[in-house]
């Protein structure tokens, strides 16, 4: 009898011992939660819309057409797609500087290149940025860093869609 | 010593384990809500931070429109100089609604003027130019970047630049 006595509070002890180590597990586990960055959250979920938004719009420097413009032009120009899935094109681009022969696809790229490294790269947001006609080859393709979102936690993403006499194009933004 | 001994010592011992374990669960338990408080606030700081950063890309001072109606995301550059100085007389008010902000924009890109065209007077000097700075202190700083369109209304229609919005909201 003595001895079952002994057992029980031994067991006693070893159950509120149990206890006292779950209350612990409990209390690290809700201290360690990772915050949330409620500002940088709201500036990646509005980021792809309206960048997107405000560089269709841009006017450029080719006969003072804007991107959206010079995305189509490029597209309903491709004939086809290389090895490497790129676009490949006729002749039948807007021709932006009758001196330099400067086309609208080179014109497209100078200017997107322009924009992506004087906003999102000089503040070091990391994005993936790509115009590829819809199931098809790739016009323009961008990332910063060298693999974009490949490692990033979060995630935001924007596709906007513009209709070419190739087809459909598709305008993809990621940032993270 | 007496059985009766070892049963009190025994109890005394219990009682002050016991007391010793409520403590250290007060303990950790006021420490979390300590940190969950800290939490909160810093989470309505950074709601607070929002709520300027929206109001201030949501200016009606700025605005484009046309025919009365609204352009999003977007900011007539003919309005930029006329604003700064309109802050430069209101201070208080402005500093009332934005807080410890300051506003920068930056001309990202814009197709080459022609030759008898000026640069906009706000961006004669630079193509980056301080809207407002109300910064007066503040230790924790939330910096949000918005993209815009700054319409130039010099031309018909307007030209569109990109425009890059740096806003920096310290609490």
């Amino acid at each position: 009898m003595k001895n079952s006595k002994g057992q029980l509070e031994i067991f006693g002890i070893a159950v509120i011992f149990l206890l006292f180590i779950f209350g612990l597990m409990i209390f690290i586990k809700l201290s360690s939660t990772k915050e949330e960055n409620l500002a940088f959250n709201f500036m990646l979920e509005q980021m792809p819309s309206r960048l997107l938004q405000t560089m269709t719009e841009t006017t450029t420097a080719c006969q003072k057409k804007n991107i959206g413009a010079l995305i189509l032009d490029v597209a309903s120009s491709q004939s086809g797609s290389d090895n490497a899935g790129r676009c490949t094109y006729t002749d039948n681009q807007i021709i932006c500087d009758t001196v330099t022969q400067t086309k609208s696809k080179s014109e497209l790229e100078t200017v997107v290149k322009q924009i992506f490294e004087n906003s999102l790269k000089i503040d070091k947001i990391s994005y993936e940025f790509e115009i590829k006609m819809k199931d098809g080859c790739q016009i323009y393709t961008e990332k910063n860093p060298a693999d974009g979102c490949s490692k990033a936690g979060k995630i935001s993403a924007e596709t906007f869609t513009l209709q070419s006499l190739k087809g459909k194009v598709d305008i993809v933004l990621k940032v993270c | 010593m007496k059985k009766a001994q070892i049963q009190l010592m025994e109890s005394t011992v219990v009682m002050f384990v016991f007391f010793i374990m409520i403590m250290i669960g007060l303990t950790v338990y006021s420490s979390h809500q300590n940190t969950r408080l800290e939490k909160i606030e810093r989470q309505m700081a950074e709601q607070r931070a929002i709520e300027t950063a929206k109001k201030i890309i949501s200016l009606p001072e700025l605005e484009c429109s046309n025919n009365n109606a609204k352009t999003m995301d977007c900011i007539e550059i003919q309005k930029l100089e006329p604003f700064k100085q309109r802050i430069s007389q209101n201070i208080l008010y402005y500093k009332k609604d934005f807080g410890d902000t300051k506003a920068t924009i930056k001309m990202v890109y814009a197709p080459a003027l022609p030759q008898t065209v000026q640069k906009p007077a706000f961006f004669l000097n630079a193509d980056k130019q301080t809207l407002f700075d109300f910064k007066s202190g503040g230790t924790s700083q939330k910096t949000f970047y918005f993209p815009v369109s700054l319409w130039d209304k010099r031309f018909v229609s307007e030209w569109s630049y990109f425009g890059w919005l740096k806003i920096e909201v310290f609490t």
